[in-house]
């Protein structure tokens, strides 16, 4: 009876081992963000000293 | 008598012409844009200045523009982002300055195994575009065994208009 309930135990840790690990999966791909494909600068006062 | 002032006159004459050659061979003013670009703090000058004719360091003139882009990818406690900053001028249809710097920003289960990098991949200073990329290499923590392995980069075109244009990212 210990020992069934030992099994389970371990067996319960694992799955909720893997489980974790697949939504750590899933979060270390979600979402994201990329550079438009296309913009302006922002205006930069840089001149060159006389 | 005659022939002595003509000697002489016509010496003084080729003299003024030697004298003045070099100024009429040199052509109009060149431009500040013209003389000096600056690309990522290497400074390109033209091979007609002299040295004591060299402009203090700065920007390569005309109008400059400064943007940072981001390149992100995971949600907490996993996001890892690279972010690159650049700052260019342009003028008569050219590039004149061009700066770039790049970083990251992570998660704490996150960090960078190799970069950030930044490279200049065509044009510059005096062309009509350049073209920058940025890349890191990241690792993060996994609730397994082994590290998490993963790439961020950004390729963008900066125009003398002010204008960019990411052309890939990864």
């Amino acid at each position: 009876m210990a020992q069934a309930t030992f099994v389970r135990l371990v067996v319960a840790l694992v799955a909720v081992w893997i489980v974790v690990g697949l939504i750590a999966v899933v979060l270390f791909h979600w979402g994201g963000t990329h550079p438009p494909s296309r913009g302006k600068g922002d205006p930069v006062g840089l001149t060159p000293l006389p | 008598m005659n022939s002595k002032r003509l000697m002489i006159v016509g010496a003084a004459a080729l003299a003024l012409l030697f004298w003045t050659a070099p100024v009429y061979a040199a052509g109009p003013p060149k431009t500040f844009e013209e003389l000096v670009s600056v690309d990522n703090g290497v400074r390109q000058v033209s091979s007609a200045l002299s040295p004591t004719m060299l402009p203090p360091e700065g920007g390569g003139g005309g109008t400059c523009w400064g943007k940072e882009l981001e390149r992100s990818e995971g949600a907490w406690p996993y996001a890892h982002r690279l972010f690159l900053y650049t700052v260019w001028c342009g003028s008569g249809g050219q590039i004149t300055y061009r700066a770039s710097d790049a970083r990251t920003s992570h998660d704490f289960m996150c960090w960078n195994t190799s970069g950030p990098h930044v490279a200049k991949l065509a044009g510059g200073a005096g062309w009509t575009l350049v073209q920058v990329q940025a890349w890191v290499d990241v690792a993060c923590h996994s609730p397994w065994w082994f590290d998490w392995h993963d790439s961020l980069m950004m390729r963008v075109n900066y125009y003398p208009n002010g204008v960019y244009q990411t052309v890939a990212w990864d």
